[in-house]
């Protein structure tokens, strides 16, 4: 499991962002005290940062740099203001990678998971499980019991969305939304298709009835 | 300075002196002094009335020449003061005071004017940066509790955020800000950017975009761009027809050094009176009235930005069929 270190002042947002990425497979280690992050994050050798930029006691631009001096451990800053500027700074200070609040949970998710895989090579799997169901989001494969099978860019989305929300209902809308992210434009009859072919590719895998349509809310598993 | 309105300005001076002169003239001679004895006192006369007006004139046409030039040439007109000398008669020195104590008061009126609007700007910088603290708290919450009624609520956290970019673009729409970088990019992947951050709001309408032809190469600053057709994406929500299933098509064309991008919708449409008008601020026009929700920015906005970025922007409209926004952009060869 990789361990990633979030630097972030705002608490809920601290709290909120690390069960966000436990839930989709890291480990993630917080820190209240922003006098010594640096030697913290030395101490607990994370595979990657988190970075809000305005922090207490030091700036996130100078921690950065900091860090860079003893570590090349990849840095992910995150910042609400918007400006060239910002980025370019963050850049020559060395972070990795450079995202703008409010940002898409999924984009973060990606970037993420990129930063990681350019750093340590493709070996990242993101892998869900719910009910004996595994899916492997890289490979596009889901697999129950021993069987497997292949997924379209579709079908893969919506049940990651569903996976990550086990147990809860997923509006439809949320599923339309998550696919446009994907840079899928489908419409409401394309989703439905796509949901009924994935229904039918668990079945042949032995999983009847995983997938639960609650009329006019939406789907679950 | 004309010498024709100086010599009409000074008739009742010169007339009074002439009639001096004749008068004089024509005592002496009842007098019985020699015609050219006569003829000598008033020439001198007269002689010293040229050269004393000629003298005036030479003064005044120097100072009032050069201050009406100066005007002529200076774009900065509260400097004016600063860039005259001081002129040697009395009238253009008291002219020449009032000028400098006005100018200054000027100044320090603007200067202090603008400081004023630099920090009240920099302050909503400031806030509308603080304000996607929160959002993003709720964006992660609503992601960590799903539910259909916490959808619902961030698509009004959606509306918010919306609302925080458009004073955000606002405040860097004036000329005080110049944070904008022309550079080529691709017209398909901001098009897509500002579909997928207008998101919600086309999904619960049913407004399913569609793309033509977008593979395109502009010169335009990105983040820039992609809000502007936000606010084009949000008007075609706004203003779609009930009545129909909503189309929304995101197309381009290249037509020699220019892209011509196409945003259209089949909505309600806009009045021809007007849609002259759409792109002005504060304008709400009927569609505005109607729906209730209008701030008469949006469109302003999409202007304002554009003219920095030397895109032209136009549209044309239907009642009741749609309306089609046009962006012509310099294209990146």
């Amino acid at each position: 499991m990789q361990k990633l270190f979030i630097v972030e002042d705002e608490e809920k947002i601290r709290q909120e962002l690390a069960d966000l990425l436990t839930k989709n497979g890291y480990s993630c280690i917080l820190t209240k005290d922003f006098e010594n992050v640096v030697e913290q994050i030395m101490e607990a050798g994370p595979d990657l940062v988190l970075l809000d930029l305005n922090l207490p006691f030091y700036d996130g631009m100078y921690l950065c740099r900091k860090l860079r001096e003893k570590s090349d451990v990849p840095i992910i800053v995150v910042t609400s203001s918007n400006s060239d500027m910002d980025e370019l700074m963050s850049m020559n200070s060395g972070a990795d990678d450079f995202i703008t609040k409010p940002y898409n949970v999924h984009i973060l998710l990606a970037h993420i998971s990129a930063v990681l895989s350019r750093v340590y090579g493709k070996t990242t799997s993101c892998i869900f499980a719910h009910k004996g169901l595994s899916l492997d989001v890289m490979k596009s494969k889901a697999s129950y019991q021993g069987k497997e099978i292949d997924l379209t860019k579709n079908e893969m989305g919506i049940l990651r969305v569903l996976m990550e929300q086990a147990g809860n209902i997923v509006p439809r809308n949320e599923l339309i939304r998550y696919l446009w992210e994907m840079e899928e434009f489908v419409e409401d009859s394309t989703l439905t298709v796509n949901i009924n072919r994935l229904r039918k590719k668990l079945e042949q895998l032995g999983l009847k009835d995983y997938l639960i349509t609650r009329r006019g809310q939406g789907y679950m598993i | 300075m004309s010498l024709k309105k100086y010599l009409a300005d000074k008739r009742v001076i010169f007339v009074t002196a002439v009639l001096i002169c004749v008068v004089c003239g024509g005592f002496l001679l009842v007098q019985d002094t020699p015609l050219a004895v006569v003829f000598f006192v008033t020439i001198l006369y007269m002689a010293g009335l040229f050269f004393l007006a000629g003298y005036d004139y030479g003064r005044k046409y120097r100072f009032y020449n050069y201050l009406i030039e100066t005007v002529k040439q200076t774009e900065e007109k509260t400097y004016l003061s600063e860039l005259i000398e001081e002129p040697s008669f009395y009238e253009g020195q008291i002219l020449y005071h009032i000028l400098k104590e006005s100018s200054k008061y000027q100044n320090d009126r603007i200067a202090e004017g603008k400081r004023e609007l630099q920090e009240y700007q920099e302050y909503i910088q400031l806030w509308a940066h603080e304000i996607k603290t929160p959002v993003a708290a709720a964006g992660l919450v609503a992601k960590n509790h799903p539910g259909s009624s916490v959808s619902s609520i961030m698509e009004e956290v959606d509306k918010i955020e919306h609302y925080v970019e458009q004073i955000l673009y606002y405040t860097k729409s004036s000329h005080l800000w110049e944070d904008y970088q022309i550079k080529p990019i691709s017209l398909k992947s901001v098009a897509m950017e500002a579909v997928k951050k207008n998101a919600r709001f086309l999904i619960a309408r049913q407004m399913t975009p569609v793309f033509e032809n977008l593979d395109q190469q502009i010169l335009a600053d990105e983040k820039w761009f992609s809000f502007v057709i936000g606010q084009v994406l949000e008007n075609a929500v706004k203003y779609c027809a009930k009545d129909r299933p909503p189309s929304l098509i995101l197309s381009a064309q290249k037509v020699d050094h220019e892209i011509i991008f196409c945003v259209e919708d089949n909505g309600i449409g806009i009045p021809d009176k007007d849609i002259k008008r759409i792109f002005r601020k504060g304008f709400t026009g009927e569609n505005g009235r109607a729906y209730k929700k209008s701030t008469g920015m949006g469109l302003y906005l999409c202007k304002t930005l554009c003219e920095k970025m030397e895109i032209k922007v136009e549209a044309h409209s239907k009642c009741g069929e749609g309306t089609r926004i046009l962006f012509y952009i310099p294209a990146a060869e």
